[in-house]
């Protein structure tokens, strides 16, 4: 095992400030996928993706000097780069933020053997998801999906650590009622 | 004290694992949950609907290839490593904020600060002791106006008092005509 994958993320950016390469290369690894993935959601444009969380990186190594323990965990602050990153893409190229992946034409991880619900649940699950709020959906996908803390998701979201409770309240609370809705009606 | 609506609202917000809840509150919730038997099921509940929702999260995940990760991992480490990603240093204000509540280097500058504050204590008692004998020169139109801003109105006292003084002055330090090197 590596000896920088023994380090957590501050001592790692710690390093990062000091011009280690090892360690920035340990955080990318660290990140990289789940970063991606997160920001092609929005996206759903693995290219596009890629060069937002790549900008966003190069972001992380210029400015590591200015991470504190003020900005929330590195974490946080990763994925906080990349929203807001990716937000202005979407905003730039005018498009609707976070539809539902399996709709377009990326892949996603519904293979057989990994597909642990029904395709008619799933398809449910789209459709409720993007009926919610898009600050809801970010909430909800970072605190479900990305393994977010609720400090953390509210430091992504520039939020206070209530609304943010509120905010993932709201998101549960709204697909639980479509879901019993939509069970009465048979839909899902 | 919490009550019952307060965690129900909470278990929303926090989510079922109560080790996600702020520390504080972890204790008094799960001594409230285990004796409450609604809160508990309400908690199994939210658990199992969790479940459900982040299995959907991860059916639904973009499949990223590995080829695809390990290519970009290379292609930002390498930028990285090349001379044209200069990092930009910090701004001189932090770089002086950082200094002066780095404990360790105003440790370090302690003994100066401590030898700089016994010296200024020091020219300034040697200062204090110069000024009884600091030389200034007046004219002798000038000690008049002093005289009679002290109170000496009469003009005949004036001269008298003044050629007192230049006399004195003359005496002790020599030649000096015009002017009065002593008050």
């Amino acid at each position: 095992m590596n000896e920088l994958s023994l380090l957590s993320d501050k001592q790692l950016i710690e390093q990062v400030s000091n011009n280690e390469q090892a360690a920035f290369a340990e955080l990318v690894q660290r990140y990289l996928a789940s970063l991606v993935k997160f920001s092609t959601r929005y996206t759903l444009s693995f290219s596009c993706s890629e060069d937002i969380v790549q900008e966003a990186f190069l972001r992380v190594w210029r400015h590591a000097s200015g991470w504190s323990d003020s900005k929330g965990s590195v974490k946080s602050w990763l994925y906080k780069i990349v929203y807001n990153a990716t937000i202005d893409f979407l905003r730039k190229k005018k498009r609707d933020a976070f539809m539902p992946t399996h709709e377009h034409d990326i892949a996603c991880e519904n293979s057989p053997d990994k597909m642990l619900l029904g395709r008619q649940q799933q398809r449910w699950f789209h459709q409720a998801l993007s009926e919610l709020p898009e600050r809801q959906r970010t909430a909800l996908c970072l605190f479900m999906n990305n393994g977010l803390s609720v400090a953390e998701v509210a430091t992504v979201l520039d939020l206070s650590l209530e609304a943010t409770s509120s905010l993932l309240a709201r998101a549960k609370r709204k697909l639980r009622n479509k879901r019993q809705q939509d069970s009465q009606l048979g839909v899902c | 004290m919490m009550n019952r609506e307060q965690i129900l609202n909470m278990m929303e917000g926090y989510g079922a694992d109560l080790q996600s809840w702020p520390i504080s509150n972890q204790q008094a919730v799960s001594e409230y949950i285990a004796a409450d038997k609604e809160l508990s099921l309400a908690l199994s509940m939210l658990a199992a609907d969790e479940l459900t929702f982040k299995e959907c999260f991860i059916s639904s995940e973009p499949l990223w290839s590995l080829a695809a990760e390990k290519s970009l991992s290379e292609k930002i480490t390498s930028s990285v490593a090349s001379a044209q990603i200069v990092k930009k240093s910090s701004p001189w204000w932090q770089t002086i904020i950082q200094r002066f509540t780095d404990p360790a280097q105003v440790l370090q500058a302690f003994p100066a600060v401590v030898a700089m504050l016994l010296l200024m204590v020091v020219v300034q008692v040697a200062y204090k002791d110069e000024t009884a004998h600091v030389d200034i020169a007046y004219s002798t139109e000038e000690l008049r106006d002093w005289l009679v801003f002290e109170g000496m109105n009469d003009i005949a006292e004036i001269e008298q008092d003044t050629e007192l003084l230049i006399e004195r002055v003359n005496n002790d330090l020599g030649e000096l005509p015009e002017f009065v090197y002593y008050l």
